[in-house]
């Protein structure tokens, strides 16, 4: 156990923890809309950088290294797609699902499903949903931030694993969206140096790109290919589709990282988010995965894939820059674990027992009720993660896959479609879900040649789209879902200080009067 | 109707209350070249948009001291979109001012109202307790807006709504 990097990674965790109850004191806790959603005056930067960090840090450091350590080249596939993710999700969603999102007063993402599509059903099965799926990935996060500690401190995994959850439980329950989105900003730019770092040194070890590719090659010539190791992915474009897909669309199917555009401060911000997005993505994105392919020449007999970034952070970089490195992984990790659980929490509390079970209780109880969920949540997940760790990379991909198969065609349609309405929601939803887990609980890929998340997403496209169609009649749109779609449609050749310098909380008493308009 | 025992007024039945412009007739040209030097009015209507206000009361302590805190919480009687304030302050209605029909019930606006300060009072809770929210008081507002016409060189007639409370404007 090195002193200096502990006592880096303790500084850093202060920081961090100063940072959180800074950002915390100065704002989200004068109002609903400041809690859920920070007061929906989340500037363009902080949007792309909280999405992007809470969209990767965990995986991109232990699985992404995994992969790109026993594939090979085969990971560019997910680094592709995960470079155009941001933008993708914030081009296709953002300005509309934020202007939509306050006109129709909706605080988290599952409430905004319910008022879009109206029916309890949508807002049960999609709580549900996200409450068991994102479990899982608070679990992924566990993992990883264990596995983090052990290789920095040398504990043993399960005690360095009860650090990391004790670490995490207690950062959780500080809570508040506007903390965890400063946080992230932070977190961000020390993940790009950390990792870019990394590959500095990583690069200089091995001679350069060139004479590690030669190296490679020497060793096993298919790790240099897009197929994967021993070209077990060859021609297998399904399963590639599916890959590239996953983190390119996949994002719009997450419910903690739609979240995101609901609480900006303006719609129009999506496009400069969408811009930091992409040129953060262009320079951490890859690098993990290089990293991973790299660590075959640094470390050729690692017993567990999923360190390879820390341990060639741990032997190739001095003690002090190790501490820094490493704190900005850990805390990265817990950063995203945070988000999660929080989510997690607050759809648990808000919208399935306040909703379902108590609509009237006291707020004694709420406070209990979403604490008591965060903290059974995180215990459970700290007892799989202990006994029975998953390897992080399964964990992310089924959760990411089910995620975004149930939930991408009923966001996307949410806003673009106007007959998308409840029953192929609902069948959308029920198809999307139990396609991507069963194509993967009955290993479906490996006899189709189809990944799960592209069968999953195409197969619930087509629920929503065939249900909506064939339940016009009976479940038509209502005229003020209609009446709202217009309006978040509506885009005009302005000056741009005037557009953007609006005060959207008045959209829907614009909305109001203009229906008012209509109708005399 | 009652919640949380206390006695609700609500004075649907009254005269409504007017919400205060804070932004009169007279500053509005100079608020509309602030959005944009280029613009220029052509007409204005006042309009009251309907809203419920509801004022809920708590005890706190802190230090070993107990004390009564107070919160305000609007919800749109039209769309049901709620926002807590602070310094609630009345004043005269707009006159000939266009008055938007309330569509929704008190009683789920109430309740909305509720939740949404227990909302905001949970997350406070963090740091103090409490005890339970009582209602004060509940009664339909009207909130001042002013709509603009108004022209501009390049861009042509806009219609802009603005609030008579804080300023902020929207285009419709």
């Amino acid at each position: 156990m090195n002193s200096t990097v502990l006592l880096f990674l303790a500084l850093y965790f202060i920081g961090m923890l100063a940072v959180g109850v800074i950002s915390m004191r100065r704002g989200g806790s004068s109002s609903m809309e400041g809690y859920y959603l920070s007061g929906r005056n989340v500037g363009p930067l902080v949007t792309a950088m909280t999405m992007q960090s809470t969209s990767m840090s965990g995986y991109m450091f232990l699985g992404a290294g995994s992969l790109g350590y026993t594939q090979g080249y085969y990971g560019f596939w997910y680094a592709a797609g995960d470079i155009g993710g941001g933008v993708v999700n914030l081009s296709v969603l953002g300005r509309r699902m934020r202007k939509l999102s306050q006109i129709m007063g909706a605080l988290t993402s599952i409430e905004y499903l319910e008022k879009r599509y109206p029916s309890k059903w949508v807002r049960l099965i999609a709580a549900v949903l996200s409450v068991s799926l994102l479990g899982a990935y608070v679990l992924a996060q566990f993992i990883a931030g264990g596995k983090g500690l052990e290789l920095v401190t040398g504990l043993p995994y399960e005690v360095a694993l009860a650090i990391a959850v004790s670490v995490i439980l207690a950062y959780t329950l500080m809570g508040g969206y506007g903390a965890v989105a400063y946080t992230d900003l932070l977190q961000s730019f020390v993940m790009i140096i950390g990792i870019v770092w990394i590959l500095v040194a990583t690069l200089q070890e091995v001679g350069g790109l060139t004479a590690a590719n030669h190296a490679i090659a020497s060793i096993d010539p298919t790790l240099l290919s897009i197929w994967g190791k021993d070209l077990v992915h060859e021609g297998q474009w399904g399963i590639v589709l599916g890959a590239l897909l996953i983190f390119s669309i996949g994002y719009m199917g997450w419910p903690h990282v739609v979240t995101r555009h609901m609480a900006m401060r303006n719609p129009f911000h999506a496009r400069r988010a969408g811009v930091y997005s992409t040129l953060w993505n262009l320079v951490f994105v890859s690098a993990p995965y290089i990293l991973g392919t790299l660590a075959i020449l640094v470390l050729p007999d690692l017993d567990d894939p999923e360190q390879a970034i820390f341990a060639l952070a741990q032997n190739l970089l001095p003690a002090a820059v190790v501490g820094i490195v490493m704190a900005a992984i850990m805390a990265a990790i817990m950063s995203t674990a945070d988000s999660i659980l929080l989510q997690t929490g607050s759809i648990a509390a808000r919208d399935l027992y306040e909703r379902f079970v108590n609509p009237d209780m006291e707020e004694k109880q709420m406070v209990r009720v979403s604490q008591l969920i965060v903290l059974l949540l995180g215990i459970a997940c700290g007892i799989v993660a202990a006994f029975e760790p998953p390897a992080i990379f399964s964990i992310v991909v089924f959760t990411t896959s089910v995620l975004g198969s149930a939930f991408l065609p009923a966001y996307v349609a949410a806003v673009w479609w106007r007959k998308a309405n409840t029953p192929g929601a609902l069948a959308s939803m029920i198809v999307g879900s139990l396609v991507a887990f069963f194509w993967q609980y009955l290993a479906l890929d490996g006899v189709t040649g189809l990944h799960p998340m592209l069968a999953g997403v195409v197969l619930s496209s087509l629920a929503m789209v065939v249900a909506s169609l064939l339940t016009q009649a009976s479940h038509p749109v209502s005229e003020h879902i209609l009446k709202a779609m217009e309006e978040t449609a509506e885009l005009r050749p302005l000056p741009r200080p005037l557009k953007a310098q609006q005060s959207f909380e008045m959209a829907h008493e614009a909305l109001t009067l203009k229906l008012s308009e209509r109708t005399a | 109707m009652e919640a949380s025992g206390s006695p609700v007024l609500d004075a649907a039945d009254d005269e409504e209350a007017w919400l205060k412009a804070r932004l009169p007739l007279d500053g509005l040209e100079r608020r509309v070249a602030g959005i944009d030097a280029e613009l220029a009015i052509d007409a204005v209507e006042p309009i009251g948009f309907p809203y419920l206000l509801c004022l809920y009361r708590w005890n706190t302590r802190r230090w070993g001291m107990s004390r009564q805190e107070l919160m305000s919480c609007l919800v749109d009687r039209c769309q049901g979109v709620s926002t807590t304030v602070e310094g609630v302050e009345f004043g005269t209605p707009l006159g000939a001012a266009t008055l938007p029909a309330p569509e929704l019930e008190t009683p789920p606006l109430e309740r909305k109202a509720r939740q949404h300060v227990m909302q905001v009072r949970r997350h406070r809770l963090k740091r103090r307790s409490a005890s339970g929210l009582e209602l004060m008081r509940c009664q339909t507002v009207r909130k001042p807006l002013w709509r603009v016409t108004a022209h501009h060189e390049r861009h042509g007639e806009l219609d802009l709504l603005i609030d008579a409370l804080n300023g902020g404007y929207y285009l419709l």
